[in-house]
């Protein structure tokens, strides 16, 4: 099948575009070329497309929406059926036919690619550059395996020894025999081991009722121990009531008799004590007397000292009133002066304030005045400087932050002018490193001097030449060592003996045959008179060639291996030859193709420079070259730099001059520095700014000082004011005192002081006088409650004063009160004592009573038994009994815990059936692992011995076609390929180079590999073809990398190919398609 | 008027086969299933305040030693005992195996009916008489039915037996009698065991195999559980199946035929278990999964199986509770390609097709593949390849010609997959 034309209607980039791919006679070679993003891509997918569908997910909508997708092509079939089918976007027939014909075609085609699914045609009918290396680099991997090769390429796959590699490891990974690490065997291992703790661990129904026994007679053996002890408390806790009994009973006798000796003690004591009842009946009169005792003595001893002081100030009020004269005594007088004395103290120190104050005031004026007058007079010497103060600094200070601004530009200035000169130094150097001395930049950048990657180009060209040559040289070489060695071989033949042919013989045979017939013709005719001695003659001769003959053939049967060796030898000589003439050919035409890439060379100069060398000369060269243009750019750029600089320091030395000195010309040199001009700028500025400032400070002082000055004038004239109304106040108040107006203050006050004190004293004095005659009387009164005491009481001292007699009653009255304390301590004590008697009895009584009660419970109780010795060793040996009871008690209780634990564990739990259906996941895990190793396993052995088989029956005529294949496509290098023995006995591939030498798989260079590969799968393909309606093989730029000699040959080999089938080559390679255009009419090209 | 429940095949303690664990399966939900759905049963007869129960065999696996099994039983006895409910028990081909029916002693409420011979139980409460005879051991080939007293008492009277009836599918032939036979003895209701699928064989008189009470494999499928019986007037009035399994088996088939890409089917596979689940009502469904059709995507599913059955194993997971446990995945899907005008290609494709095919007739010569397939089997132990009740379909025997056969279809879609589709990414 072909097709004949291929209808992008709606696909990919393309619309409407028609590629007309071949006729049913024209050739099959077809070559696609399209430069990057012509669409050779989305062609090829619209191949697939018209084939087997367009994709659900098309990536071909960029153009046109998903469902307008059309692909359409007229199609040839082997019978010469022909007719346009339509394939469009959807789900169900999608491909139509026009017509009759056209329905057919589209039966046929559908065959086709039922017999043909899609991921087949990619491989058998799909070849593209990856899988041409891919190919060649499995051949190299498997190193030339020939039944490999052979299935691979009739499958068209590259990945086969992967593909056997990657089952045998997966199939590994879960089985190997021996293996222990792998899946299943691990898996198998953890299976056994859990079905072994299943089984160890099942409860036993025999272990469950051992268990059960334990658990009863344990807990049968715990409860007759817990009736023990029981029983022991019991007897232990009667005896222990026995002994306390017994011990309360000695225990109250004792106190009994205790008490009755407490009574008498107490008894007699009491009678021992002497009581005063009199005394005590006036308790508390004596006790108040003996407190007022202490102020009866403190008046008798104060009342001489008391009227003594009355003495003492009715004398100073004597005296007082002497010294004030008449007139004073007036009490009401007195105090009304008192009274007014306030006001007028008050007065005297507001004098001394007033006058104060204003003295102060009067000093801060005069300092004032005199801070005033010296400040004028400071201001008034600045005068002078004032012209100079109001110089304003700002314009320098503008021009100084503009000139800051611009940095160093003095010292950048000078590096740049030293950039500039080291690079045209360089530039310099290089120049004439690069034998361009003379040249200007202008000049040099003005040649049309050829680019790095063309100079590249050429050297490429230039060294594939050389390298060409050199492989022509040597095939020269070898040939002329071969043709020397067969030579000289002949010439060992020649030197044996002279060499027979089978054309000699055969040459014999001819002349042999020819006499006969003339001796058969001389035979049947009548002998002429005459002719005897001719057929005579003709008789000899032809027995002497049938002589001749006979030994000739003999000759060549006993030489037969000579006679082959000098054939195969001259046949030999006669193809060295032949191929030294074709080299020498090939020498000429190699040499043409030289001169015309030395000339194509040569012309991408400019003649200006003279000869330009060898190429690989000359790409460091140019690349040099290119770095003086980008140096001359650098020089260029720091040059401008450097002036754009210069100008704009000079307006700023010129801006500073003008701020400088006002009204002189600013002109100066362009190269006159900045930063002298800067610091001459900022003195001046510094300076102006100083006088300014102190100009401002000296005139706010002065403000201040004269502020200061009015300030104490006006607090001088407040003082002053206010002494005066001060004096109208002092006068007033001193005329109230009956005094001279002038009386000075200080005598004023001492006027007053001395009416304050006869005040005083006079009040004093009262007071004294009512003091003593209160001590009187307290004493009189103390004397009196004292004798009336002494009276009823103690009469018998009476004779006694006040204060001994009082003494005496107190300490009458503490021994009375002593004496009753200890009557009544005494009568509790007997009660105390009388109640802890009838206790004692009581608990005797009690005592005897438990006793009796337990006695009469335990009849058999012997006195013996109620012996507190025997009782208390009773008591140890119970307690004894009943520790050891509960010890054992415990043990059993300890042990019926755990059996009881254990029994619980058999409580009809699923752990078992929880781990059985663990290990059934186990099992479910295994098998599938084992059914998925088992397909493994088939299909890499179905797979090895399928490949084996193909190989033994395909071999023969696929390695004959594959090796004129490859003989083709090396141009002759490789004449054929053969099978050969590997060490481990497996067939290999070999190549036969032209010298017959053997060559294996991995000494052939890549390219050749590609090439090999190319072979077998061509070889492959054209006995399909034998076999089966073929499909168009679909070729992308699988040529990328081979050379042109290659290429040229490769498209040889598929026009030839594309006699038998239809061969679309897709390429972005435009020298492909002028190299299939050397193939004339036996390839078609068509553009994107 | 009274009830009892007719219940068999418990299998007690017997794990579900075929569960292969993977990341997040749910574990827990399957935990113990036949115990649980044992409690279910005796949940319902104390719901139902059934008058007995009746158990017709296998109430245990034979080769099963733990006898916590037998506590478990007869904890749930007492909890029927505490309600007045009296259970009848005849052992099956498997109780006669176990060493747990000779040893546990039994409350009082379960009466164990001898192997000897008949025996019969009366309930006077209920006018109810019980004729039963458990197996002697494993197999038992007579017609124990035969011996069963003739029904002539004139109260309701029940027939308890194990047996395979005149032969079910799957099941062995034990204990072999006729439907003829069995009404031949004029009871009321025969309350039989040892078939798993539940089957009501006749309703004159009523001759019911309730089914198992635990689906153990994927063969088990659909509602497993009880049969509650209701008799009026000595007559049985209705017989209602409880179903009260906890795992509930089921067979997802899903068609892709129709699809264009394998990411397609996963919504399928997602409708087609959410379906499941709604019909397993609530229970966890362990399900077998089955892609069907010829289909575009079939190349990409067997390319990389693994792949999709985590794909689908994680839907199953997102289903959320009660969840659903893919026991398997089966891909028995076919591209639409035409393998027989593939195999008549005079070509490596076509020799290798036609060598496969050779295979399904010929004598499997696999070289050192069977060695190793011979050595592999050699290491499987026996019990782990044996199972129980182990069908055509999951039996495993690396050895046997015909499992080998079987798998060619999977070796043929491995080699074309990897030979022509390209790299297998599992």
């Amino acid at each position: 099948m072909r097709i004949v034309e291929l209808k992008l209607e709606a696909f990919g980039p393309f619309s409407d575009r028609v590629l007309a791919l071949g006729g049913a006679a024209d050739p099959g070679l077809c070559v696609i070329y399209g430069p990057n993003e012509a669409g050779k891509s989305s062609a090829l997918r619209a191949i697939r497309g018209l084939l087997y569908g367009i994709p659900q997910q098309s990536e071909d909508n960029f153009v046109h929406r998903h469902q307008d997708l059309r692909v359409a092509a007229r199609l040839c079939f082997q019978d010469g059926l022909t007719a346009e089918v339509v394939r469009r976007k959807g789900n169900k027939q999608t491909l139509v036919g026009q017509g009759e014909a056209g329905a057919l075609a589209v039966e046929r085609l559908q065959a086709l690619t039922q017999a043909v699914p899609e991921t087949v045609f990619s491989h058998f009918y799909g070849l593209d550059h990856q899988v041409l290396v891919e190919g060649s680099r499995s051949l190299l991997e498997d190193g030339g395996e020939l039944g490999r090769a052979l299935f691979g390429a009739g499958l068209g796959i590259v990945h086969l020894r992967q593909l056997i590699e990657t089952l045998e490891g997966e199939a590994q990974a879960l089985f190997v025999p021996r293996g222990q690490k792998q899946r299943i065997p691990a898996m198998i291992t953890e299976w056994k081991e859990l079905q072994r703790v299943i089984r160890d661990s099942a409860l036993d129904p025999s272990r469950f009722e051992e268990q059960s026994k334990v658990v009863e007679g344990l807990a049968g053996r715990l409860a007759w121990l817990e009736g023990a002890i029981e029983a022991t408390r019991a007897d232990l806790s009667r005896c222990r009531r026995l002994k306390d009994a017994r011990q309360a009973l000695a225990r109250a006798d004792e106190e009994r008799g205790d008490a009755h000796a407490r009574i008498a003690r107490e008894i007699e004591r009491e009678t021992a004590l002497v009581l005063l009842p009199s005394i005590l009946a006036s308790l508390e009169p004596i006790e108040s007397l003996h407190q007022a005792l202490g102020a009866y003595r403190e008046t008798r001893d104060q009342l001489p000292r008391r009227e003594e002081v009355v003495t003492m100030i009715a004398a100073e009020i004597a005296s007082l009133s002497t010294s004030l004269g008449t007139g004073w005594d007036a009490e009401p007088v007195l105090r009304r002066i008192v009274e007014r004395s306030r006001r007028v103290r008050e007065l005297v120190a507001d004098a001394a304030r007033f006058e104060d104050r204003l003295g102060k005031e009067l000093e801060s004026e005069r300092e004032a005045r005199a801070v005033v007058a010296r400040l004028t007079r400071e201001n008034g010497e600045g005068e002078g400087r004032k012209a100079e103060a109001t110089l304003d600094p700002e314009p320098i200070a503008r021009a100084l932050s503009r000139a800051q601004k611009l940095g160093p530009i003095d010292a950048q200035i000078e590096e740049r002018r030293g950039q500039h000169q080291a690079l045209k130094q360089e530039c310099a150097r290089t120049e004439a490193q690069l034998s361009l001395a003379g040249w200007t930049a202008d000049r040099l950048e003005a040649l049309a001097l050829p680019p790095v990657s063309l100079i590249q180009l050429h050297a490429k060209r230039f060294a594939e030449h050389a390298g060409e040559r050199a492989r022509l040289v040597e095939r020269r070489r070898v040939l002329v060592e071969d043709r020397i060695s067969t030579g000289e071989e002949l010439g060992r033949l020649r030197g044996e003996g002279s060499l027979l042919s089978e054309a000699e013989l055969e040459a014999e045979r001819r002349e042999r045959d020819q006499l006969w017939r003339s001796v058969r013709e001389g035979l049947l005719e009548p002998m002429a008179s005459g002719e005897r001695a001719s057929r005579q003659a003709l008789g000899t001769r032809y027995e002497d060639r049938v002589r001749a003959a006979d030994q000739l053939a003999d000759r060549l049967r006993s030489e037969a291996d000579r006679v082959a060796r000098g054939a195969a030898l001259f046949a030999q000589a006669a193809r060295l030859d032949a191929v030294a003439a074709e080299l020498e050919r090939e020498a000429v035409r190699h040499e043409e193709a030289w001169r015309a890439l030395d000339s194509d060379w040569r012309a991408i100069w400019p003649e200006a420079l003279g000869g330009p060398g060898a190429p690989e000369s000359r790409i460091e060269w140019r690349e040099r070259v290119d770095g003086l243009f980008a140096l001359y750019a650098r020089s260029r750029e720091l040059d401008l730099a450097w002036v754009r600089q210069r100008a704009t320091r000079s307006v700023a030395v010129r801006g500073i001059r003008e701020a400088l000195c006002p009204g002189e010309s600013a002109e100066g040199s362009v190269d006159e520095g900045l930063e002298g001009w800067i610091e001459r700028a900022e003195l001046e500025l510094g300076r102006r700014t100083a006088e300014r400032t102190r100009a401002r400070e000296q005139a706010q002082l002065r403000a201040q000082a004269e502020v200061q000055l009015e300030r104490y004038v006006h607090g001088r004239e407040h003082a002053e004011a206010q002494l005066e109304n001060w004096r109208v106040s002092w006068t007033a108040e001193v005329a109230g005192l009956s005094l001279p107006a002038d009386t000075a203050p200080r005598d004023v006050e001492a006027h007053l002081d001395t009416l304050q004190r006869l005040l005083d004293r006079r009040s004093k004095l009262v007071d004294a006088r009512l003091r003593v005659e209160k001590m009187n009387a307290d004493a009189e009164r103390f004397e009196f409650e004292c004798g009336r005491l002494v009276a009823s009481c103690l009469p018998e001292i009476l004779d006694f004063a006040a204060e001994p007699a009082a003494l005496r009653l107190k300490r009458e009255l503490d021994h009375a009160r002593d004496q009753a304390t200890r009557a009544n301590a005494l009568q509790l004590s007997l009660a105390e004592a009388r109640d802890q008697l009838e206790a004692a009895e009581r608990r005797q009584v009690a005592c005897v009573e438990d006793l009796r009660t337990l006695v009469g419970a335990a009849s058999e109780t012997s006195d013996e038994e109620l012996d507190l010795d025997r009782l208390a060793a009773r008591i140890g040996t119970l307690e004894e009994r009943l520790v050891q009871q509960g010890d054992e008690r415990t043990s059993i209780f300890g042990e019926l815990s755990l059996q009881r634990s254990a029994l619980e564990t058999m409580d009809g739990n699923a752990k078992q059936a929880e781990l059985a259906e663990q290990a059934e996941a186990q099992r479910a895990q295994v098998l599938g692992d084992v059914r998925r190793y088992a397909e493994l396993a088939i299909a890499r052995q179905i797979l090895e011995q399928e490949i084996d088989a193909y190989r033994r029956a395909n071999q023969g005529p696929l390695l004959e076609h594959a090796g004129r294949l490859f003989g083709e496509l090396t141009r002759g290098a490789y004449p054929t390929v053969l099978s050969d023995a590997g060490d481990d006995g497996k067939a290999r591939l070999v190549a036969l180079s032209a010298s017959q030498r053997e060559v294996a798989v991995e000494a052939l260079s890549s390219g050749t590999r590609d090439q090999l590969f190319l072979a077998l799968r061509l070889a492959t393909l054209a006995a399909s073809i034998e076999r089966s309606e073929p499909m168009p093989l679909i070729a992308d730029d699988i040529l990328i990398e081979f050379d042109d000699e290659r290429t040229q040959a490769t498209l040889e080999v598929l026009a030839r190919f594309g006699e038998r089938t239809q061969i679309l080559l897709f390429s972005h390679h435009r020298h492909v398609a002028d190299l299939a255009g050397s193939l004339g009419d036996r390839a078609r090209i068509v553009s994107l | 008027m009274f009830r009892f429940l007719h219940a068999a095949d418990i299998h007690l303690d017997s794990p579900l086969q075929g569960l292969e664990r993977y990341p997040d399966a749910p574990v827990e939900a399957v935990r113990a299933a036949p115990r649980r759905a044992f409690e279910a049963l005796v949940d319902l007869a104390l719901e139902e305040r059934v008058a007995f129960v009746l158990l017709a065999g296998d109430l245990y696996d034979g080769d099963w030693k733990d006898y916590n099994t037998g506590l478990f039983f007869v904890a749930q006895m007492r909890r029927l005992a505490d309600a007045g409910i009296p259970v009848q028990l005849v052992s099956g081909n498997h109780d006669a195996a176990s060493q747990i029916t000779k040893r546990l002693s039994l409350p009082p409420n379960v009466a164990h009916y001898a192997s000897r011979r008949p025996e019969t139980t009366l309930l006077a409460d209920y006018d109810v008489a019980i004729h039963g005879q458990s197996f002697a051991g494993r197999r038992v080939s007579e017609d124990l039915a035969a011996g069963f007293p003739q029904g002539d008492s004139g109260c309701f009277e029940i027939g308890l037996l194990h047996t395979s009836l005149d032969g079910r599918p799957g099941h062995a032939p034990y204990a072999p009698c006729t439907v003829e036979g069995l009404r031949s003895k004029g009871y009321a209701y025969w309350a039989l065991g040892h078939v798993h699928q539940r089957e009501i064989v006749s309703r004159d008189p009523w001759i019911v195999f309730p089914g198992n009470l635990q689906g153990r494999h994927a063969r088990e499928t659909g509602g497993k559980g009880a049969s509650l019986v209701r008799v009026e007037h000595g007559r049985v009035v209705d017989v209602v199946q409880h179903d009260l399994d906890v795992v509930r088996w089921a067979r997802v088939e899903v068609d892709v035929s129709a699809l264009e890409h394998p990411d397609d089917a996963l919504s399928r596979v997602r409708d087609a278990l959410s379906a499941a689940v709604a019909e397993a009502d609530g229970r966890l469904v362990a399900a077998r999964l089955t892609l069907r059709g010829a289909t575009p995507i079939h190349d990409a599913l067997v390319r990389a199986p693994e792949r999709w059955i985590h794909e689908y194993r994680s839907l199953a997971i997102d289903l959320g509770e009660p969840g659903v446990w893919l026991e398997r995945v089966d891909f028995a899907t076919r591209d639409r390609r035409d393998f027989d005008a593939l195999r008549d290609r005079d070509d490596a494709l076509g020799g290798l097709l036609r060598r496969i095919d050779r295979l399904q007739t010929a004598s499997l010569e696999f070289g050192r593949a069977g060695e190793e397939l011979e050595e592999l089997k050699r290491k499987l132990p026996a019990q782990l390849l044996g199972g129980i009740d182990v069908s055509d379909e999951d039996r495993c025997d690396p050895t046997d010609p015909a499992w080998l056969r079987a798998r060619l279809p999977a070796v043929q879609d491995l080699l074309w997959s990897r030979l022509l589709e390209g790299e297998d990414p599992a």
